[in-house]
């Protein structure tokens, strides 16, 4: 699909695609263009997974080698589907990406290898259960359940008017010691910034 | 240009040559600084506005690449602080419009722009357009484009055309007002002397003399200027005089061949009269008329010998060759001439009194005894008329001269003959023998001395005459007067 996106668009780049996908979610903050699928609402969340990846930074002990790859990690169910599989491979702040499935089970233990770690909105138990164990991680966590972001998530998503759109917990960002560009947060629908 | 200027007087060459020079110094510079300031200053709006462009796209790489219309648009409107900035777009990279800022009054117009990673910077006639690319993760996802007046730079060209103008005229003006100020200091000397060059050739007044105001050449040349009116004055009167003195002489010899030829020939015609007698006395054998006649014949004669010497006396009074003058006490001088004339005194038994106050004189020896027997026998002869009559000769001493009188106890002169008396062959008393040229003499000698000589009387109070020398203070000093 990829592949077959990139041919059809007359630009070059490969890179472009993400703009193309991302045309998509234009309107999720103008809320001009309605989400109309499933697919689609979560091929403009994974395009947002992305683009988040351009304005977190992570603490400089976490990528001892310039070879070391930003691990996004899929908790539960995938219902990105392939649109999540598709980040493989991209890069984001010089670093490759690669994207793991943890559909049949979550071992806290994993999180050591982790940098993003997406939250299925069918299994909130698992984000309950995780989240204090990645608090002080440098983990981004993404998540999509409504206590999402008072269980100590960082960015969670929600659909308003059709749109997607994302609140940020500022404070959590700041305790993982991610360091979330001024840039997106001004994006975000809301912003928990507690001391 | 040039007949213009040569119109002009030197004091208005002066101030029409120092504004034009002040002016064109103040225009070039003006000119430069002004064009220096608005480089400067476009490059300084230029430098503000890609800064500008920087940061606003460094700031929107979220919006583009979220596509966030509503925080593209906000960030724009952010560039209402920046009244320069017209308009403003931000562009995907695919070229879409995301979000535009427009100021007030400013139309939609979306340019057509190339979106690449260059960064640039074009000026249109009225107008500054910036491209900056958005860039995240150096990825280009989009580009900005401002289009900015610069309305403010020709404000203030015009700004500083006005104040060059301004400063111009001041410049002028003050320039115009120092020039004409001091202009004194340089031009004033040369315009004295131009007055006073004027003046002396309308007159012919070479007794004026420029003032000299400053030490400068202008001082030297009003000092030769002046060196140059002595010279020329010296020479002047030197000529007056020279020509007074010749229109003198030439009077002086015209009366002389007149009185000479008339005086001369009265003893000749008694000669030549009263040889024919004695021719006829002897003839008739009478002795004694005919020893008469030839006495007479021998007195004439004789008079005739006293007038040519005393001609030629008078003719030699002054010439250099034939005197050697030195200081003389008249004291001493004096004596010496009452012995000469003790004989005549006695005759008339008359009485000399010589005072001992007589100043030292600078003359030639035979000159002052020429004078002072002159006055003295004309005092003996007409003063002493009847015995006991006493004669003085005495002084007074002024400052710069000295008075010497010879004084007679006779029946005085009329006022009338006083400036006759010194003139050739004048006599009053026709019944006293003498030549007529004593007095002349005596006159000529003290002219000579650089004196003269005059007389004081009345009828029958006797007479004073009176020589006046000029006063001898450093022997050798005073100027030789011929």
């Amino acid at each position: 699909m990829r592949r077959l996106l990139l041919q059809t668009m007359s630009f070059s780049r490969r890179r472009l695609f993400f703009p193309v996908c991302l045309l998509l979610t234009a309107g999720n903050l103008v809320a001009q263009t309605p989400v109309i699928s499933p697919t689609i609402e979560y091929q403009v969340k994974a395009s947002l997974v992305f683009n988040f990846l351009h304005f977190v930074e992570w603490p400089e002990d976490i990528f001892k080698n310039a070879s070391d790859e930003i691990t996004i990690c899929m908790i539960g169910p995938n219902v990105y589907g392939r649109a999540l599989k598709v980040l493989e491979g991209e890069v984001a702040q010089g670093k490759r990406l690669t994207v793991r499935l943890h559909t049949e089970g979550w071992f806290p233990a994993l999180a050591e290898t982790c940098r993003v770690a997406i939250f299925a909105e069918q299994t909130p138990e698992a984000a309950e259960e995780t989240l204090p164990i990645l608090a002080d991680r440098s983990v981004l966590t993404i998540g999509e359940t409504s206590t999402f972001l008072s269980d100590g998530g960082i960015i969670k998503f929600k659909i308003v008017n059709e749109t997607v759109q994302f609140e940020i917990n500022h404070a959590m960002a700041k305790r993982a010691r991610l360091m979330v560009s001024s840039k997106l947060l001004r994006l975000a629908t809301n912003v928990i910034d507690g001391n | 240009m040039n007949s213009f200027l040569s119109r002009l007087s030197l004091k208005w060459k002066f101030v029409f040559v120092v504004v034009l020079i002040m002016l064109s110094i103040s225009i070039v510079q003006n000119m430069v600084f002004h064009l220096r300031d608005i480089q400067d200053f476009t490059r300084s709006i230029q430098n503000r506005v890609s800064t500008l462009a920087e940061v606003l796209a460094d700031n929107s790489t979220s919006a583009v690449q979220f596509r966030s219309r509503q925080d593209a648009v906000q960030l724009l409107n952010s560039l209402r602080h920046e009244p320069s900035v017209r308009q403003a777009y931000l562009f995907t990279a695919d070229g879409q419009v995301l979000a535009e800022y427009l100021a007030e009054g400013e139309k939609l117009t979306v340019p057509l722009i190339d979106i690449d990673r260059t960064a640039s910077i074009t000026s249109t006639d009225n107008r500054i357009i910036v491209r900056h690319p958005v860039i995240l993760d150096q990825q280009l996802v989009g580009a900005l484009y401002m289009s900015v007046d610069i309305q403010e730079l020709r404000e203030r060209v015009y700004a500083r055309m006005i104040f060059g103008l301004v400063v111009l005229l001041g410049i002028a003006v003050v320039a115009f007002g120092v020039t004409l100020w001091s202009q004194k200091f340089f031009l004033q000397p040369i315009f004295n002397l131009s007055r006073l060059s004027y003046e002396i050739g309308q007159n012919k007044n070479y007794s004026l003399r420029a003032r000299k105001t400053s030490n400068d050449e202008w001082g030297v040349l009003v000092e030769n200027f002046n060196a140059m009116l002595d010279a020329i004055q010296e020479r002047d009167q030197a000529l007056a005089r020279k020509s007074q003195e010749l229109e003198y002489s030439n009077k002086e010899l015209e009366q002389f061949a007149y009185v000479i030829s008339h005086d001369l020939k009265s003893p000749l015609v008694t000669i030549q009269g009263f040889a024919g007698r004695f021719m006829k006395y002897v003839e008739d054998g009478n002795e004694e008329r005919s020893r008469d006649s030839a006495m007479r014949v021998q007195n004439a004669a004789k008079r005739m010998g006293e007038l040519i010497d005393d001609v030629l006396t008078l003719s030699r009074v002054g010439r250099k060759e034939m005197i050697a003058r030195k200081l003389i006490d008249l004291n001493v001088q004096m004596a010496g001439i009452r012995e000469d004339l003790q004989g005549e005194l006695d005759q008339a038994g008359a009485s000399l009194v010589i005072e001992e106050n007589l100043p030292t004189v600078y003359a030639d020896p035979g000159e002052i005894r020429q004078v002072f027997q002159n006055l003295l026998i004309n005092a003996i002869r007409y003063g002493c008329l009847e015995p006991g009559k006493t004669i003085t000769v005495g002084a007074r001493s002024l400052a710069a001269e000295s008075h010497v009188f010879v004084r007679d106890e006779g029946p005085g002169i009329p006022k009338e003959y006083h400036a006759r008396i010194f003139q050739l062959f004048q006599r009053l008393d026709q019944s006293v023998s003498g030549t007529g040229l004593g007095l002349a003499i005596v006159s000529k000698v003290m002219k000579s001395l650089g004196g003269h000589a005059w007389v004081e009387s009345q009828r029958g109070k006797g007479s004073t005459f009176w020589l006046v020398f000029p006063k001898v203070t450093k022997p050798g000093k005073r100027s030789e007067l011929t």
